[in-house]
């Protein structure tokens, strides 16, 4: 069990006065005004959520789903990177494989 | 083998198994809003037609703001990843699953280590795959194995940021033995109920109750090894 989302629309209402029962305004909320606040506010609401991590919901809130959202862009989604470290990884294992591969073709 | 891939790190899964016995090709990319907002409209719906699984009632557009402002919010590292489909000539990405972690927690197995834990997963039903709007997924096309394949997710970020592998996750009630039987059939540990959390919120609102599970280290490498060949 997460943080409910009740502990999220508490955290909307007790920092941004957002009405905790409307759940697009909290949504909005979280996805525009929490980044622009300073950056001890945030860590605030963080510390509150977590401290909520494993409780359960002490109410129902009735989820608004958003109407014709597009599919991502493939390009705006890229691949995460591999780890540098796990690069070297692969290209020994790579050079390993083709040096065997080449002593058979040898044999 | 082992030692490289906690010392050096791993590379995420690149290809899911599907019923037609082809791959398809799928990557992990970091969360963003567009994600999780297609995942609300198209996904979440469908699984809040089933009050019997984990994630039913999840918003993720409350959790992913988490992901894009804490960078440099040093707390317990929170990051967001999604699993999707490519379709680079359409230039498409159609999410799969959707994995919160948080990067930096007490390990459940020794308190003096760090772990990630697995805070939020998600799989599609495979009613939401094949529904798409303009871009249905066939039957035989949809990716199998994407619990696992999430799952590796965490480890994967676990080895590659020198957790070892180590990453915990709690089994949500609602998914019973079954879910619990199939962590361990992914090789987690379950911690006995008697046992003591990590100091931290949950010690307190929820402890130990027979449902934390957790990879050990030499668990976490061998199921790692086990998805190589979707690297």
């Amino acid at each position: 069990m997460p943080t409910p989302t009740t502990a999220f629309a508490d955290a909307a209402a007790k920092y941004g006065e957002v009405d905790p029962n409307d759940i697009e305004a909290v949504q909005e909320w979280f996805a525009e005004e929490l980044p622009t606040l300073p950056v001890d506010v945030i860590e605030q609401v963080i510390r509150d959520l977590l401290a909520q991590d494993g409780a359960a919901a002490d109410r129902e809130i009735i989820p608004v789903y958003p109407k014709h959202a597009p599919l991502p862009s493939l390009k705006l989604s890229p691949p995460v990177a591999l780890p540098l470290l796990a690069e070297d990884w692969k290209r020994l294992l790579q050079r390993l494989a083709a040096r065997l591969g080449k002593r058979e073709s040898n044999e | 083998m082992g030692i490289l891939r906690k010392r050096r790190g791993v590379s995420f899964v690149r290809r899911a198994p599907t019923k037609s016995g082809q791959d398809v090709p799928i990557h992990v990319a970091k969360m963003t809003f567009a994600h999780v907002r297609w995942w609300h409209s198209h996904v979440q719906p469908i699984i809040d037609h089933d009050p019997n699984r984990a994630d039913y009632g999840w918003n993720w557009l409350l959790y992913v703001p988490f992901a894009e402002i804490t960078g440099s919010v040093l707390i317990r590292k929170p990051v967001g990843y999604t699993v999707g489909l490519t379709d680079p000539e359409r230039d498409r990405f159609v999410p799969c699953a959707l994995v919160q972690l948080l990067g930096r927690v007490p390990a459940l197995d020794d308190h003096d280590r760090d772990g990630v834990f697995v805070w939020f997963l998600s799989t599609a039903p495979d009613e939401a795959l094949t529904t798409v709007e303009d871009h249905p997924i066939p039957v035989d096309q949809i990716p199998r194995r994407l619990g696992t394949i999430a799952l590796d997710v965490a480890v994967t970020q676990s080895l590659n940021e020198r957790r070892f592998g180590r990453t915990a996750l709690y089994a949500d009630e609602r998914g019973g033995e079954v879910l619990l039987q199939w962590y361990r059939r992914r090789g987690m540990t379950v911690l006995p109920d008697e046992a003591k959390l990590p100091p931290g919120p949950r010690r307190l609102l929820k402890p130990s109750d027979g449902r934390y599970c957790y990879y050990t280290v030499p668990a976490a490498v061998e199921a790692s090894k086990e998805l190589d060949s979707l690297r």
